[in-house]
C-alpha cells in the first residue's frame, strides 16, 4: 500500500514503482483534468451556439444569454490548462522516423496489434497533441475577436467566425476518438491519467521502447 | 415586438413558421432629394420608442451624432461632396433597411431573437437576444448596435408596434416635406420610379432607386439623385451582400459539422463492434 500511495503522488515520471510504471505525474494529471473539465464546458456551451439543434444545451448554463457570457470564460480556463500540458509534453512529442513508420502501420494499430517501435507516445498521440496545441491557439485568437466583435475590423471578424467553427468541428471529432480510445478501445489506458501508473505488461505491449528506457534507468 | 403580426422567418429555428396568411408587404420610401435635414424623424423616433437622448456634440457637421447607437436608431447623415464641379449637400436617412434577405437574421444563433414578419419588417426580440453580436457582423449596412447596459442589440423596428395596429411609423408621421412615405411595397416602388423619371428630366441623369438585389431588395426604398454613387450618401454600399461566411456557416459548415461529429461516433462504435476492447493482463 505504501508503494501505491507513493506512485499516486509521484512527480517523477518514467520510473518503476513496485509492479507499476509511473506514466503521468500528479501535476500533469491535475492539469489534464482541469483542461478536460473546461473543455467539456466550453464545448457544450459552444455547441449550443453552433447549431440550433444543440441550442437546448443553453439550459445547462441558465439560458442563452448566460451561455454566451460563460463560454469565453470556460474557454480561457481551458486554454490555461493547455499551457502546462504543452510545457510538459512538447519535448517528448517531437516527430521521429519511427512515427512516420507507425503512421504507415496505422491499420495494424486499428487491429490492436503490437507495434514494436513505440516510445512514450505513439504517432497518433503526437498528432493529437500538436493539433490540440495549434487548434487551441486558433480558437483563442478567433474567440477573442468573437468575444469583442466591435473592437475588431470587419474583415478580421469575417475570418474569425468561420475559423472558430471549423476548429469546433475538428475538436468535436477529435474528442470522440480521444474518449473512445481510453474509455472503450484500450484497456488499462485510462488509469494512466487517473492513478498515474500503468502495469508493466501494459507498458511493454503498448509502448515497448518507453518500457525499455524506463528499465535502463 | 408585437404578437399580432405573423412571422415569415425566424432566426435559428428548425420548425417552419406558423403563418399562413397572405399579407401585403409594407415599405418605407425615403426620397433624399426632398429631405431638408430637419431631423423631425429623428425626434419622432426617439419619442415614440421612448429612447433616452444621447448627448450630442459638435463635430463640424449638422449631423446629430457621428454614428447610430443602441438608443438612436434613425439618423440623417449629412455629406458634402461635388458633382460636375458643383457643390452638393446630401442628406440621407440612415436606419435599418429591412432587407428581404436579412444578414442579421441569418447570422443569429438564438432562436427567434430576430424575426421577419409576413409584411417584410425585420424585428429584434430582445427577450431572446443573447448578446453575441453575430447580427452586427452579418449586416451589410452596419446597423445593429449593442447596448452596454442590457448587453442586447437594438435597431429600427419600422415601428412594428404601430404598423401592427394600422398606424404608419413615427418618422413618417413627423416628416414635413413628404420625403418619407409609408405604404405597400409595390405602390412605393412605382412612386419611386416616377420620382426618378422626374429627376432625370430635371438633369439628374444618374438618379436611381436604391433597392439593392444583393439582399433581395430592401423594404426601405431610397431615391438617390446620384444613384450611380450611393457611397456619397454617408457610405451607402453600392452592391451590399450578406457576407459570404454567413451563408457558408449556415448552409455548409453547420450541417456538415453535425454530420461529421455524428459519423465519428458511428465510426468509433463500428470499430468497437469489429475489434472490441484490447485487454491487457494486469
Amino acid at each position: 500500500m505504501a508503494t501505491q500511495a507513493a506512485a499516486r503522488g509521484a512527480e517523477q515520471e518514467d520510473v518503476i514503482e513496485g509492479d507499476l510504471v509511473v506514466r503521468h505525474s500528479l501535476t500533469v494529471r491535475v492539469a489534464h483534468w482541469w483542461t478536460a473539465l473546461f473543455f467539456v464546458l466550453a464545448f457544450l456551451s459552444g455547441a449550443a451556439l453552433f447549431s440550433p439543434r444543440f441550442y437546448f444545451l443553453t439550459n445547462l448554463f441558465g439560458g442563452g444569454y448566460p451561455t454566451r457570457q460563460l463560454h469565453p470564460w470556460f474557454s480561457l480556463f481551458f486554454i490555461a490548462g493547455l499551457i502546462p500540458l504543452f510545457r510538459n509534453w512538447a519535448g517528448e512529442m517531437a516527430w521521429t522516423d519511427s512515427d512516420s513508420r507507425w503512421m504507415k502501420n496505422f491499420k495494424r494499430y486499428m487491429r490492436h496489434e503490437d507495434l514494436p517501435e513505440v516510445g512514450k507516445f505513439n504517432a497518433g498521440q503526437k498528432l493529437f497533441f500538436w493539433a490540440a496545441a495549434l487548434g487551441g491557439v486558433v480558437l483563442l485568437l478567433s474567440g477573442v475577436v468573437m468575444w469583442f466583435p466591435t473592437s475588431f475590423p470587419i474583415w478580421v471578424r469575417y475570418l474569425a467566425y468561420p475559423l472558430h467553427e471549423i476548429l469546433f468541428i475538428l475538436f468535436g471529432v477529435a474528442i470522440v476518438y480521444h474518449l473512445y480510445i481510453t474509455l472503450f478501445a484500450l484497456g488499462g489506458t485510462l488509469r494512466a491519467m487517473t492513478r498515474g501508473t500503468v502495469t508493466k505488461n501494459w507498458a511493454s505491449s503498448h509502448h515497448p521502447r518507453w518500457y525499455e528506457e524506463v528499465n535502463r534507468k | 415586438m408585437p404578437s399580432n403580426m405573423e412571422i415569415r422567418r425566424s432566426s435559428a429555428t428548425l420548425a417552419p413558421p406558423a403563418g399562413v396568411r397572405e399579407t401585403p408587404k409594407v415599405a418605407k420610401l425615403i426620397d433624399t432629394t426632398t429631405c431638408i435635414g430637419c431631423k423631425a424623424c429623428e425626434v419622432a423616433c426617439q419619442e415614440w420608442n421612448d429612447l433616452q437622448a444621447e448627448e450630442t456634440r459638435q463635430f463640424g457637421t449638422y449631423q446629430t451624432l457621428p454614428d447610430l447607437t443602441s438608443n438612436f436608431w434613425n439618423m440623417i447623415r449629412f455629406n458634402e461632396s461635388e458633382s460636375d464641379g458643383q457643390f452638393v449637400w446630401l442628406m440621407r436617412k440612415d436606419q435599418c433597411m429591412h432587407c428581404e434577405d436579412p444578414g442579421c437574421l441569418k447570422a443569429c444563433p438564438a432562436p427567434a431573437a430576430i424575426v421577419q414578419y409576413n409584411n417584410g419588417i425585420v424585428d429584434f426580440n430582445q427577450a431572446n437576444c443573447i448578446g453575441c453580436g453575430y447580427c452586427i457582423s452579418g449586416c451589410p449596412f452596419d446597423i445593429p448596435r449593442i447596448n452596454k447596459k442590457s448587453g442586447k442589440v437594438y435597431k429600427c423596428t419600422l415601428c412594428s408596434d404601430r404598423v401592427a395596429v394600422g398606424l404608419e411609423p413615427a418618422c413618417i408621421k413627423a416628416c414635413p416635406t413628404g420625403c418619407l412615405q409609408f405604404g405597400t411595397r409595390g405602390n412605393l416602388l412605382d412612386i419611386a420610379e416616377k420620382r426618378v423619371e422626374q429627376l432625370k428630366a430635371q438633369g439628374f441623369q444618374h438618379a436611381a432607386v436604391y433597392n439593392p438585389e444583393g439582399v433581395g431588395g430592401t423594404n426601405v426604398i431610397t431615391v438617390l439623385a446620384y444613384g450611380d454613387r450611393p457611397e456619397l450618401y454617408g457610405g451607402l454600399p453600392k452592391n451590399p451582400k450578406i457576407p459570404a461566411y454567413v451563408g457558408l456557416m449556415k448552409s455548409v459548415m453547420k450541417p456538415v459539422g453535425n454530420v461529421l461529429m455524428l459519423l465519428s461516433v458511428v465510426g468509433a462504435f463500428a470499430h468497437f463492434m469489429r475489434f472490441g476492447k484490447r485487454e491487457d493482463t494486469e
